[in-house]
Protein backbone atom coordinates (compact mmCIF):
# COMPACT_ATOMS: atom_id res chain seq x y z
CA UNK A 1 0.00 0.00 0.00
CA UNK A 2 1.30 3.28 -0.93
CA UNK A 3 1.44 5.62 1.74
CA UNK A 4 0.85 8.84 -0.05
CA UNK A 5 -2.59 7.56 -0.20
CA UNK A 6 -2.70 6.93 3.40
CA UNK A 7 -1.58 10.76 3.82
CA UNK A 8 -4.76 12.17 1.54
CA UNK A 9 -6.87 10.39 4.22
CA UNK A 10 -6.32 12.17 7.37
CA UNK A 11 -5.15 15.60 9.16
CA UNK A 12 -1.94 16.84 8.56
CA UNK A 13 0.64 14.85 10.69
CA UNK A 14 2.61 16.82 13.00
CA UNK A 15 6.17 16.62 13.45
CA UNK A 16 6.98 14.48 16.31
CA UNK A 17 9.88 17.17 17.12
CA UNK A 18 10.33 20.78 15.98
CA UNK A 19 11.99 23.51 16.80
CA UNK A 20 10.30 26.70 18.18
CA UNK A 21 10.78 30.14 18.24
CA UNK A 22 10.40 32.37 21.66
CA UNK A 23 7.79 34.51 21.29
CA UNK A 24 5.80 36.94 23.99
CA UNK A 25 3.79 35.48 26.58
CA UNK A 26 -0.25 35.76 25.57
CA UNK A 27 -1.69 39.03 26.45
CA UNK A 28 -3.36 38.33 30.34
CA UNK A 29 -7.32 38.30 29.72
CA UNK A 30 -9.39 40.83 30.99
CA UNK A 31 -9.97 40.72 34.86
CA UNK A 32 -12.95 41.75 35.14
CA UNK A 33 -16.26 41.11 32.78
CA UNK A 34 -17.93 38.10 31.09
CA UNK A 35 -15.79 34.83 30.13
CA UNK A 36 -14.55 34.77 26.87
CA UNK A 37 -15.38 32.03 25.15
CA UNK A 38 -12.44 32.31 22.24
CA UNK A 39 -11.16 29.43 20.43
CA UNK A 40 -7.94 27.93 22.15
CA UNK A 41 -5.09 27.83 20.27
CA UNK A 42 -3.38 24.92 20.66
CA UNK A 43 -0.50 25.93 18.63
CA UNK A 44 -0.09 28.69 21.67
CA UNK A 45 -0.57 26.38 24.45
CA UNK A 46 2.39 24.38 22.66
CA UNK A 47 4.55 27.58 22.48
CA UNK A 48 3.59 28.43 26.39
CA UNK A 49 4.74 24.51 27.94
CA UNK A 50 7.52 24.36 26.16
CA UNK A 51 8.75 28.01 27.32
CA UNK A 52 8.03 26.42 30.80
CA UNK A 53 9.75 23.00 29.52
CA UNK A 54 13.07 25.13 28.53
CA UNK A 55 13.90 26.20 32.16
CA UNK A 56 13.39 22.05 32.91
CA UNK A 57 15.65 21.15 30.09
CA UNK A 58 18.32 23.71 31.49
CA UNK A 59 18.09 22.58 34.57
CA UNK A 60 18.54 18.85 33.81
CA UNK A 61 21.36 19.44 31.22
CA UNK A 62 23.36 21.82 33.44
CA UNK A 63 24.19 18.43 34.95
CA UNK A 64 25.87 16.73 32.15
CA UNK A 65 26.33 17.51 28.53
CA UNK A 66 25.86 13.94 27.52
CA UNK A 67 21.97 14.47 28.15
CA UNK A 68 20.38 15.66 25.05
CA UNK A 69 16.35 17.04 25.02
CA UNK A 70 14.30 17.44 22.23
CA UNK A 71 10.44 18.75 22.22
CA UNK A 72 7.26 17.81 20.38
CA UNK A 73 3.76 17.71 20.12
CA UNK A 74 0.82 15.23 19.06
CA UNK A 75 -2.55 15.61 18.36
CA UNK A 76 -5.27 13.29 17.60
CA UNK A 77 -9.54 12.68 17.56
CA UNK A 78 -9.48 12.28 21.28
CA UNK A 79 -6.87 15.19 22.63
CA UNK A 80 -6.10 18.53 21.00
CA UNK A 81 -2.57 18.52 22.41
CA UNK A 82 0.27 16.77 24.01
CA UNK A 83 3.15 18.43 24.05
CA UNK A 84 6.69 16.81 25.38
CA UNK A 85 10.41 16.77 25.87
CA UNK A 86 11.83 14.00 25.79
CA UNK A 87 15.57 13.33 27.87
CA UNK A 88 17.57 10.96 26.79
CA UNK A 89 21.81 10.41 26.79
CA UNK A 90 22.48 8.82 22.67
CA UNK A 91 25.63 7.66 23.50
CA UNK A 92 24.44 5.34 26.51
CA UNK A 93 21.84 3.22 24.65
CA UNK A 94 21.01 1.06 28.14
CA UNK A 95 19.85 4.04 29.66
CA UNK A 96 16.02 4.45 28.94
CA UNK A 97 14.71 7.96 27.94
CA UNK A 98 12.24 9.98 29.98
CA UNK A 99 9.50 12.33 28.90
CA UNK A 100 7.85 15.13 30.67
CA UNK A 101 4.57 16.32 29.18
CA UNK A 102 1.21 17.75 29.54
CA UNK A 103 -1.46 16.33 27.54
CA UNK A 104 -5.20 17.19 27.12
CA UNK A 105 -7.93 15.35 25.96
CA UNK A 106 -11.18 16.11 25.38
CA UNK A 107 -14.04 15.82 27.91
CA UNK A 108 -16.33 15.45 29.88
CA UNK A 109 -18.69 17.16 27.54
CA UNK A 110 -17.90 19.72 24.64
CA UNK A 111 -17.03 22.43 26.39
CA UNK A 112 -14.48 21.35 28.80
CA UNK A 113 -10.76 19.30 28.41
CA UNK A 114 -8.81 17.05 30.95
CA UNK A 115 -5.67 17.85 31.85
CA UNK A 116 -2.70 15.59 33.24
CA UNK A 117 1.24 16.28 33.42
CA UNK A 118 3.37 12.58 33.46
CA UNK A 119 6.82 12.02 33.46
CA UNK A 120 7.24 8.48 32.57
CA UNK A 121 9.97 6.05 31.10
CA UNK A 122 9.66 6.32 27.33
CA UNK A 123 10.15 2.06 26.81
CA UNK A 124 8.54 0.80 29.82
CA UNK A 125 5.91 3.47 30.76
CA UNK A 126 7.00 3.80 34.11
CA UNK A 127 5.18 6.81 35.84
CA UNK A 128 7.73 8.66 37.29
CA UNK A 129 5.73 11.45 38.56
CA UNK A 130 2.65 13.01 37.60
CA UNK A 131 0.07 16.09 38.59
CA UNK A 132 -3.66 15.52 39.53
CA UNK A 133 -5.57 15.30 36.50
CA UNK A 134 -7.87 18.51 36.48
CA UNK A 135 -10.68 19.11 33.98
CA UNK A 136 -11.27 22.35 33.39
CA UNK A 137 -13.78 24.87 31.15
CA UNK A 138 -12.32 24.71 27.30
CA UNK A 139 -11.65 28.59 27.50
CA UNK A 140 -8.12 29.97 26.35
CA UNK A 141 -8.07 31.70 30.15
CA UNK A 142 -8.81 28.58 31.90
CA UNK A 143 -6.85 26.21 29.22
CA UNK A 144 -3.63 28.11 29.53
CA UNK A 145 -3.30 28.58 33.53
CA UNK A 146 -4.15 24.70 33.24
CA UNK A 147 -0.88 24.34 31.02
CA UNK A 148 1.15 26.36 33.05
CA UNK A 149 0.53 24.84 36.45
CA UNK A 150 0.96 21.65 34.59
CA UNK A 151 4.22 22.19 32.97
CA UNK A 152 5.71 24.22 36.25
CA UNK A 153 4.98 21.14 38.32
CA UNK A 154 7.22 19.17 35.84
CA UNK A 155 9.40 21.69 35.53
CA UNK A 156 10.29 21.09 39.82
CA UNK A 157 11.01 17.93 38.94
CA UNK A 158 14.66 17.92 37.35
CA UNK A 159 15.85 15.43 40.21
CA UNK A 160 13.37 12.89 38.84
CA UNK A 161 14.44 13.37 35.57
CA UNK A 162 18.27 13.06 36.88
CA UNK A 163 17.54 9.77 38.61
CA UNK A 164 15.55 8.25 36.09
CA UNK A 165 18.52 8.64 33.66
CA UNK A 166 21.37 7.00 36.22
CA UNK A 167 19.34 3.69 35.80
CA UNK A 168 19.92 1.03 33.34
CA UNK A 169 17.11 -0.11 31.09
CA UNK A 170 15.28 -3.60 32.04
CA UNK A 171 13.85 -4.82 28.50
CA UNK A 172 10.64 -6.05 28.55
CA UNK A 173 9.06 -8.37 26.71
CA UNK A 174 7.21 -7.12 23.87
CA UNK B 1 -3.99 -15.82 7.53
CA UNK B 2 -5.68 -18.10 9.80
CA UNK B 3 -7.10 -15.65 12.51
CA UNK B 4 -9.74 -13.11 12.14
CA UNK B 5 -9.30 -9.59 13.14
CA UNK B 6 -10.53 -7.91 16.13
CA UNK B 7 -13.82 -5.82 14.48
CA UNK B 8 -13.91 -4.07 18.50
CA UNK B 9 -13.12 -4.03 21.89
CA UNK B 10 -10.41 -2.13 24.31
CA UNK B 11 -6.94 -2.79 24.21
CA UNK B 12 -4.37 -0.72 25.87
CA UNK B 13 -1.10 0.65 24.64
CA UNK B 14 2.07 1.32 26.90
CA UNK B 15 3.08 4.54 26.83
CA UNK B 16 2.45 8.33 26.40
CA UNK B 17 0.88 10.16 23.74
CA UNK B 18 3.93 10.67 21.93
CA UNK B 19 4.10 9.31 18.30
CA UNK B 20 6.95 6.89 18.87
CA UNK B 21 4.83 5.93 21.50
CA UNK B 22 2.22 4.48 18.86
CA UNK B 23 4.92 2.83 16.37
CA UNK B 24 6.63 -0.66 16.33
CA UNK B 25 9.92 -0.73 16.88
CA UNK B 26 11.86 -1.88 14.11
CA UNK B 27 13.32 -5.33 13.91
CA UNK B 28 11.61 -6.62 17.15
CA UNK B 29 7.72 -5.48 16.36
CA UNK B 30 8.13 -6.32 12.69
CA UNK B 31 8.96 -9.70 13.09
CA UNK B 32 6.37 -12.51 14.16
CA UNK B 33 6.67 -15.51 16.78
CA UNK B 34 4.30 -18.84 17.21
CA UNK B 35 1.30 -18.35 18.18
CA UNK B 36 1.75 -13.92 17.06
CA UNK B 37 1.76 -11.78 14.47
CA UNK B 38 4.09 -8.76 14.52
CA UNK B 39 2.88 -5.19 15.00
CA UNK B 40 2.49 -2.42 17.34
CA UNK B 41 1.51 -4.73 21.05
CA UNK B 42 -1.28 -3.82 23.06
CA UNK B 43 -3.28 -5.77 25.93
CA UNK B 44 -6.71 -6.28 27.18
CA UNK B 45 -5.63 -5.21 30.18
CA UNK B 46 -3.94 -2.31 31.82
CA UNK B 47 -0.84 -2.62 33.31
CA UNK B 48 -0.83 -1.16 37.30
CA UNK B 49 1.84 1.44 37.74
CA UNK B 50 2.57 1.77 34.15
CA UNK B 51 1.19 4.63 31.88
CA UNK B 52 -1.66 3.56 29.22
CA UNK B 53 -3.32 4.95 26.60
CA UNK B 54 -6.92 3.03 25.67
CA UNK B 55 -7.60 2.49 21.82
CA UNK B 56 -10.76 1.46 20.91
CA UNK B 57 -10.75 -1.24 17.99
CA UNK B 58 -13.43 -0.13 16.61
CA UNK B 59 -12.14 3.03 15.20
CA UNK B 60 -9.22 1.40 13.30
CA UNK B 61 -9.22 2.28 9.82
CA UNK B 62 -7.56 0.26 7.13
CA UNK B 63 -5.18 -0.94 6.15
CA UNK B 64 -4.72 -1.15 10.22
CA UNK B 65 -6.08 -4.55 11.83
CA UNK B 66 -5.68 -6.21 15.08
CA UNK B 67 -5.17 -9.72 15.77
CA UNK B 68 -4.82 -11.93 19.16
CA UNK B 69 -2.72 -13.96 20.08
CA UNK B 70 -2.91 -17.73 20.44
CA UNK B 71 -2.19 -19.24 23.10
CA UNK B 72 -2.56 -22.46 21.91
CA UNK B 73 0.21 -21.45 19.17
CA UNK B 74 2.60 -19.88 22.20
CA UNK B 75 1.34 -16.43 21.69
CA UNK B 76 0.50 -14.72 25.27
CA UNK B 77 -2.82 -14.13 26.21
CA UNK B 78 -4.31 -11.35 26.32
CA UNK B 79 -1.69 -9.75 23.81
CA UNK B 80 -3.15 -7.64 20.88
CA UNK B 81 -1.03 -6.35 17.28
CA UNK B 82 -2.21 -4.27 15.64
CA UNK B 83 -0.78 -4.33 11.95
CA UNK B 84 -1.17 -3.08 8.34
CA UNK B 85 -2.83 -5.38 6.09
CA UNK B 86 -2.90 -6.19 2.37
CA UNK B 87 -6.10 -6.14 0.03
CA UNK B 88 -6.13 -10.03 0.49
CA UNK B 89 -6.01 -9.71 4.82
CA UNK B 90 -2.32 -11.23 5.15
CA UNK B 91 0.17 -9.08 6.78
CA UNK B 92 1.86 -6.28 4.67
CA UNK B 93 5.27 -6.73 5.54
CA UNK B 94 6.56 -3.78 3.42
CA UNK B 95 4.26 -1.58 4.97
CA UNK B 96 4.62 -2.78 8.55
CA UNK B 97 8.67 -2.56 7.80
CA UNK B 98 8.04 1.31 6.48
CA UNK B 99 5.98 2.28 9.67
CA UNK B 100 8.30 0.90 12.02
CA UNK B 101 11.51 2.44 10.24
CA UNK B 102 9.58 6.62 10.91
CA UNK B 103 9.41 5.68 14.41
CA UNK B 104 11.52 8.38 16.19
CA UNK B 105 11.28 10.53 13.11
CA UNK B 106 10.69 14.25 13.13
CA UNK B 107 7.28 13.53 11.14
CA UNK B 108 4.52 11.08 12.66
CA UNK B 109 3.56 8.24 9.83
CA UNK B 110 0.13 8.31 8.61
CA UNK B 111 -0.37 4.97 10.72
CA UNK B 112 1.09 6.41 14.01
CA UNK B 113 -1.99 9.30 13.20
CA UNK B 114 -3.80 6.59 12.28
CA UNK B 115 -3.60 5.12 15.70
CA UNK B 116 -3.57 8.09 17.31
CA UNK B 117 -7.08 8.76 16.57
CA UNK B 118 -7.88 5.39 17.89
CA UNK B 119 -7.12 6.86 21.31
CA UNK B 120 -10.00 6.79 23.85
CA UNK B 121 -10.33 10.30 26.24
CA UNK B 122 -10.11 9.29 29.22
CA UNK B 123 -13.52 10.68 30.61
CA UNK B 124 -15.45 9.64 27.75
CA UNK B 125 -19.06 8.47 28.77
CA UNK B 126 -18.41 4.94 29.58
CA UNK B 127 -14.82 5.26 29.81
CA UNK B 128 -12.98 3.68 32.92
Amino acid sequence: MNTSSLSSQQPQPIGGTDHLEMTEPPAAPPRDGPVVRDAVDWDEVHRLIQRVFDDLASRVCEQSLHIRAMNGRTAAQAFPLFSYRTFDIPTDHAIESIAAGVDFQKGPGDDSVTVRGDIVREDTGDILFETEQRVVPLTRTDVFAAAEEASRALSQQAAVILDGLEQPCVPEAD
Amino acid sequence: MATEPLSEGIVYRRGQLKSRDFTPRPGKDTVGRPGQLPGLSTFRTPTPGKRVQKIDLARLRPPLRAFADDPAKGGTAGHVAILPVDDSGEVDQALLEEWAASRGSAETHPLTQFVLDTVVPQMEAGSS
